[in-house]
């Protein structure tokens, strides 16, 4: 009998090994990819079959001298203006949602219906917007732009920390007290900080990784990151070496910051669940 | 230190009425305990009396002033409730100190405040710890410490000790009497516990379905229920209560008559509690009603006392006896009881108000 229970084990882990080997290549195969072609000549970049090759630093020199550093540094300011205008208006919100059921039932999830709505169909207002206010082509544009996909994930996902917050500790406040502002400061916001953290990481990524308004509404100096990547598709062809480490200096920050929030993620989307 | 006022107050949550029109006068000093089962809208009148719910109707005073439309923070109240709400990102020290900053209160006397508070509750070792790392008794001693060291007008108890462990339950509220009486503040005290109302009272407050159903001392509510509702919620076991009818000075239900000393005629509820339910021959004659024939159902035997539930043909009955009693009595086997006659109460059939020996119904004490 004992062997009859080894053998079954032995079998389930080994399929399970094996599934996670083949979701691990899948995922981890095109990062691969990317940082080989990265150190390649386009001659060899012609040849992808070949296995081995002589990597040079070619593409790493041409694009992180070029214009690629002013694209990294535009896509942060965009994403930290939109992540620090979406914390400042979300997190009241989303106090305001989570704890006194401002808007009724259907705010919980109607300020999320925004995320329905596809970039195509805002693109042109904003652009006359932001021509007529002369802002046209600035990463003011795009982190405004930014924020009608970013603020209401943002607040959507600290709505359930708020809720996870028992209210008797905000009335204890008040009765010991202090008025209502005062109470959200120094007793409930610091209970959802480290959800506001993760929200901000969250939106942040969502901001740096847009492609669509940055193309439309930037451009030239103020380029993003995904625009100057898509540059690298020209005329002529794909530029891959060098597209590829712009790739590589674009996804290294996200990898990064994702990782940092994987477990606040699951709880945001899961409803808060702070435990007391 | 204040006495509490409440002058026809009334709550509303749309068309439900939380709180009926409610008047009620808390002697300054006193320790009122406000008891009933859940959703009889004691806690709610916690909550107004706190500031934390709005008044659809009436008058709240605190000593001179009138407090129904101030802010929680400027009704100089203390409120504990029944999860402690301790800050779980601050110190015990920090907790405790909170209100006392709040007021601006000079570094050196809050210091000195939160000192002699934790040292008051024996938690000055705690200080430096977060909530968490406390236990339920430590953590509640915080949070008593908490409302002690404002020195309020009153204090507010939201079942305080329902999270505690009975063995921590009972040792938690002979320390709450001791500061009570170290103190001397107004305690306004919400449970839903008949036995930790009886204990820590100096005044019950009997509420069910948002009234008043009875208010008085401990003695008073036990003794003299003013209604049936009173009478089963109070004491423990409950309540014997049997439907019957008075004639000629007899109270017949199918099985049971016993002779009755009260001006009655009717249908009339008689209520007698377990412990003035004796076996035949305890009692002296002039005491002892007729007795009754029942059979034992179940004993349950408490150490010193046992609980007998007893059948006669249509009543279940319960007596709580001495130990040894038992010797004459098992499962199963055939017994004779009879009723304390001083012991009886009579409550109307059709309202369960109370109806004294000289036949007046009388509706508590409001």
């Amino acid at each position: 009998m004992n062997k009859g229970v080894n053998r079954r084990t032995l079998g389930t882990s080994l399929l399970r090994l094996g599934f996670i080997l083949i979701a691990l290549v899948v995922v981890l195969f095109p990062y691969l990819w990317v940082l080989l072609s990265s150190l390649k000549s386009p001659a060899q970049l012609s040849r992808p079959g070949d296995l081995l090759f002589e990597p040079i630093l070619n593409n790493w020199i041409a694009v992180l001298t070029a214009e690629i550093p002013q694209n990294f540094l535009n896509s942060l300011f965009v994403g930290c203006a939109t992540v620090a205008i979406s914390l400042l208006v979300g997190t009241p919100a989303a106090y305001a949602i989570g704890r006194h059921r401002a808007g009724g039932r259907l705010t919980r999830f109607g300020i999320l219906t925004s995320e329905l709505m596809p970039p195509a169909v805002l693109v042109v207002p904003l652009f006359a917007i932001s021509f007529f206010l002369h802002i046209n082509g600035s990463l003011l544009a795009v982190a405004a732009s930014h924020l009608t996909f970013v603020l209401p994930v943002v607040t959507w996902f600290l709505i359930g920390f708020f809720e996870a917050v028992p209210n008797e500790l905000e009335e204890q406040a008040l009765v010991d007290g202090y008025g209502r502002f005062a109470a959200f400061r120094k007793v409930v916001l610091p209970q959802v900080l480290p959800g506001v953290a993760a929200a901000g990481i969250f939106g942040f990524v969502l901001s740096w990784n847009d492609l669509f308004y940055a193309l439309i509404l930037a451009g030239g100096q103020t380029k993003t990151l995904p625009v100057a990547i898509a540059g690298y598709n020209t005329f002529r062809g794909v530029e891959l070496g060098e597209m590829s480490v712009a790739i590589l200096v674009a996804v290294i920050p996200v990898l990064v910051l994702s990782f940092f929030i994987q477990k606040r993620l699951v709880r945001g989307i899961g409803g808060g669940g702070l435990k007391y | 230190m204040a006495g509490i006022e409440l002058k026809d107050v009334m709550k509303r949550y749309g068309s439900v009425e939380a709180v009926r029109r409610m008047n009620l006068e808390i002697p300054d000093g006193s320790f009122v305990v406000l008891v009933g089962p859940s959703g009889c809208g004691k806690t709610t009148t916690l909550r107004m009396i706190a500031g934390l719910e709005e008044v659809t109707e009436g008058e709240i005073r605190l000593g001179s002033r009138d407090v129904t439309n101030l802010e929680p923070k400027d009704r100089d109240v203390a409120m504990v409730f029944q999860n402690y709400a301790l800050y779980p990102h601050m110190s015990i020290y920090d907790n405790i100190a909170f209100g006392l900053r709040a007021r601006k209160l000079p570094k050196g006397e809050i210091d000195e405040r939160v000192r002699r508070a934790a040292t008051m509750l024996d938690i000055e070792p705690l200080l430096k710890r977060k909530p968490r790392a406390l236990s339920g008794g430590q953590q509640q001693r915080a949070a008593i410490g908490r409302a002690t060291v404002r020195e309020p007008a009153a204090f507010l108890f939201d079942e305080p000790l329902s999270n505690l462990d009975a063995k921590l339950r009972v040792e938690m509220r002979e320390e709450l009497l001791r500061v009570h009486k170290r103190l001397g503040t107004t305690v306004v005290y919400v449970t839903h516990d008949q036995e930790e109302a009886m204990t820590l009272s100096d005044v019950m407050v009997v509420m069910s379905d948002g009234e008043i159903m009875q208010h008085g001392t401990p003695a008073e509510v036990y003794l003299r229920p003013a209604h049936e509702f009173v009478g089963r919620f109070i004491g423990s076991p409950e309540m014997n209560l049997l439907d019957g009818v008075v004639e000629d000075g007899t109270f017949r239900t199918k099985d049971i008559s016993v002779s009755v000393r009260m001006q009655l005629d009717g249908e009339v509820k008689v209520g007698i509690r377990p412990e003035d339910v004796h076996l035949r021959g305890e009692l002296p004659a002039d005491q002892a009603s007729e007795p009754i024939d029942a059979r034992v159902e179940i004993v349950e035997l408490l150490g010193a006392r046992a609980i007998v539930s007893l059948l006669t043909g249509e009543h279940k009955l319960k007596a709580l006896v001495e130990a040894r009693a038992l010797e004459e009595l098992s499962e199963g086997q055939s017994a004779q009881v009879a009723f304390d006659l001083k012991r009886l109460h009579a409550f109307d059939a059709r309202t369960g108000e109370r109806i004294d020996e000289s036949g007046r119904r009388f509706y508590g004490s409001v």
